[in-house]
């Protein structure tokens, strides 16, 4: 197989903000609104998909050549469960306050749309630099689309940031106005929807401008 | 008559309280998805329902059987080659996730075809959205809460409470899916700012959705004190009810076998 | 013509069938064989870490480590050292009631490992919260006159309101607190059976209390049985 296609760099280069998992692609919701209450959940999580993605890739695109179209996406399945397996096993026994935390959120990585689609785009047809860079880029994306949201959910929810409180701390008169729905669901919906919808018209913007950059270049080389 | 109100507990906690698209945050792709018309909204609720029952019938029989640690299956395999003098230390659990999500996999599969023989128009209007199912959330989340009830619980679940998380838990997304599909149908005619159209809005719109089920919360122990017949906890400011002395020992003492009980 | 075709096309797709299975058996061998390693290697580990949980706190429930002690960075290295003067044996303890059924607990009797002298009881109880289960441990002394702690192993209270239960700050009102009396949680608490509820989080902390005193009266209940045991 031809490694055509784009170049390790510009897979990575994609994967932070072009198709970005989240806000561009819109996959992995799940973990996305469950764990980003607060930074440090939505970091662990970030390192645990990292993993995940990173190893699944590699193995994927090592045995690309012997994978055939019926069993493509079992054997995909099957690398990824034993992967989060792992990944879950290791937080369990290094970071156990995290992993019960997190909770059935580890191992729900399994069915995260992101991990199955970079395999079977980007994995199954290109070499092991493509997927290893594809995969970091892909899950630096996700690390920053879960840290914008943590970020505010954190921030504006309980006054903190990685744990430690920046304002609003508990026993002072000032704890009553944390907006405690941050840190539940209906503040999850919402401030994604919100940052959805900051993200789309941002990339909206840079559009436009882009358009009219080529347009008045293209006038400029008509003259 | 205290199993039946656990059930009930189970069904109205998984299905209200617990809902698992508003509260754990599970399903949200095809809850984004196709919630844009009522019937396929609805036809994918009853498909999840029927695959999330499917699924966490047969992972809760591998997991009681096989899977966890002391398993009956295991533990006669496994005594056919070596001696266990602890059945405990016979633990299959390390393969769960591998087990459940094949067991997704091919209730999916089946479900294709038993859609595709008996009911091919609905087949066809599903489309890629079908074998979509597998990646749903939803159903490895409830495999996964059946395990946690099941692996090392005081009181593990039987199938019974099995089947009624599941059945429930499918219930509670179709219904959360199909208010979502009708809130979109309305939507469609309203003047939504551009950046937001589409997922922003329907995400926004959940987050709403979420505040009112969030007015369930506390159902489920006024369920349990009307159907119990506990003594209600006397809470008065200022009342100071003694206990009875140490001494007592009443009609309600244990036996002396009842204050002990195997290792934990 | 098209019958060798044919035939030669599904002794191909025969083939390629066996050729696909090939590599699936392949794999699941290597990653169970990586699955069993992990397993080997952080089994034990994750058992540790489960029981821990319960037991490092046991010097705290019993009045023997403070909060502070055991948040410092040596906590756990000073839980151990604490650990090692108790011996302590692991029960559970099934306690009938009123309406049919049994109330379950998890029972730690501690005694001191040189003077063999009670030392106290820790009680592993759970019950209902606002939302879901409230999992605590409370820690009385040897005649289950006073309670000497508590401490939340697991609950789903509202961030932010509720979940304050968990709090050093609120758990230390159950500390050193009489045995005999149901407590209560109220806006301003005067007696020894009314502790300060949360704001915003009234049925929280009533949840914390109901669970307690249940677990209370049901230790003191079989105090004698247990204590003959003891002996």
């Amino acid at each position: 197989m031809a490694n055509d296609g784009p170049t390790p760099t510009e897979r990575f280069l994609r994967g932070v903000i072009p198709e970005n998992p989240v806000y561009r692609q819109l996959l992995g919701m799940c973990p996305t609104l469950a764990v980003t209450g607060n930074m440090k959940a939505a970091m662990t999580m970030s390192g645990a998909v990292l993993f995940v993605l990173f190893c699944a890739n590699v193995i994927t695109s090592l045995i690309r050549g012997l994978l055939k179209p019926h069993l493509r996406i079992l054997v995909f399945t099957l690398t990824i469960a034993t992967f989060v397996t792992i990944a879950d096993r290791f937080l369990a026994a290094y970071l156990y306050r995290m992993s019960k935390e997190l909770g059935a959120y580890i191992p729900l990585i399994i069915v995260n749309c992101i991990i199955i689609c970079r395999c079977e785009v980007c994995a199954s047809r290109q070499s092991v630099p493509h997927a290893a860079a594809d995969a970091v880029g892909q899950s630096l994306g996700f690390a920053l689309a879960l840290a914008s949201i943590a970020t505010v959910r954190e921030l504006l929810g309980a006054g903190s940031w990685f744990g430690v409180q920046l304002f609003w701390a508990k026993g002072t008169a000032a704890e009553q106005y944390r907006w405690s729905i941050m840190a539940q669901p209906p503040g999850a919906f919402i401030t994604l929807g919100l940052l959805l919808g900051a993200a789309v018209w941002i990339g909206n913007s840079w559009e436009k401008r882009r358009k009219t950059r080529a347009a008045v270049r293209e006038a400029g080389e008509a003259d | 008559m205290e199993y039946a109100v656990g059930l009930i507990l189970i069904a109205v906690s998984s299905a209200l309280i617990n809902n698992f698209v508003l509260h754990y945050f599970v399903g949200i792709c095809p809850f984004l998805g196709v919630s844009r018309r009522l019937d396929t909204a609805f036809g994918m609720g009853c498909a999840v329902t029927f695959v999330i029952t499917i699924a966490s019938l047969l992972s809760w029989v591998f997991t009681y059987f096989i899977l966890q640690p002391g398993a009956g299956v295991s533990v006669a395999v496994a005594r056919l080659f070596v001696t266990v003098e602890d059945p405990a230390s016979v633990d299959l659990s390390i393969l769960s996730y591998i087990v459940y999500i094949f067991v997704i996999a091919s209730s999916v599969q089946f479900v294709e075809m038993y859609l595709r023989k008996f009911f091919p128009t609905l087949y066809k209007s599903f489309g890629v959205y079908l074998p979509l199912i597998t990646t749903n959330c939803a159903i490895l989340f409830a495999c996964l809460y059946i395990m946690q009830k099941v692996v090392g619980a005081e009181e593990p679940w039987g199938i019974g409470q099995a089947l009624t998380l599941a059945i429930f838990a499918g219930l509670g997304f179709t219904v959360a899916i199909v208010i979502m599909a009708g809130i979109r149908e309305e939507l469609d005619f309203c003047d939504v700012p551009g950046p937001l159209k589409g997922a922003g809005i329907t995400l926004i719109v959940a987050g709403i959705l979420a505040l009112a089920f969030m007015g369930f919360a506390g159902m489920d122990r006024g369920l349990e004190r009307a159907l119990t017949a506990d003594e209600p906890p006397v809470h008065k400011a200022g009342h100071v009810p003694e206990f009875p002395p140490k001494a007592d020992v009443g009609d309600n003492a244990p036996r002396p076998g009842n204050a002990e009980g195997g290792p934990r | 013509m098209t019958d060798e075709k044919g035939q030669s096309e599904q002794r191909k797709a025969g083939g390629t069938y066996l050729g696909q299975a090939w590599l699936v058996l392949t794999l699941a061998l290597v990653f169970g064989g990586a699955l069993a390693g992990v397993q080997v290697a952080w089994g034990p580990i994750i058992e540790r870490n489960k029981e821990n949980e319960a037991r490092l706190r046991i010097p705290l429930l019993l009045g023997r480590m403070s909060e502070a002690q055991l948040d410092a960075p040596d906590g756990e290295q000073h839980a151990h050292t604490e650990l090692d003067k108790l011996s302590i044996e692991e029960r559970m303890l099934e306690v009938p009631r009123a309406g049919g059924g049994a109330n379950r607990y998890g029972l730690y009797a501690v005694a001191g490992k040189a003077t063999r002298a009670p030392a106290g009881w820790v009680l592993q109880t759970r019950g209902p919260g606002y939302a879901g289960d409230i999992e605590l441990l409370v820690g009385l002394d040897p005649g289950a006159e006073r309670i000497l702690g508590l401490y939340v192993l697991a609950q789903n209270e509202t961030p932010g309101v509720g979940n304050a239960i968990g709090t050093a700050k609120w758990r230390s009102q159950f500390a050193d607190r009489p045995a005999g009396i149901s407590l209560s949680a109220v806006k301003d608490p005067t007696t020894d059976g009314e502790i300060q509820a949360i704001g915003g989080a009234t049925i929280s902390s009533q949840s914390v209390c109901d669970i307690v005193n249940r677990a209370v009266r049901d230790l003191r209940k079989v105090l004698p049985q247990l204590r003959d045991r003891q002996e």
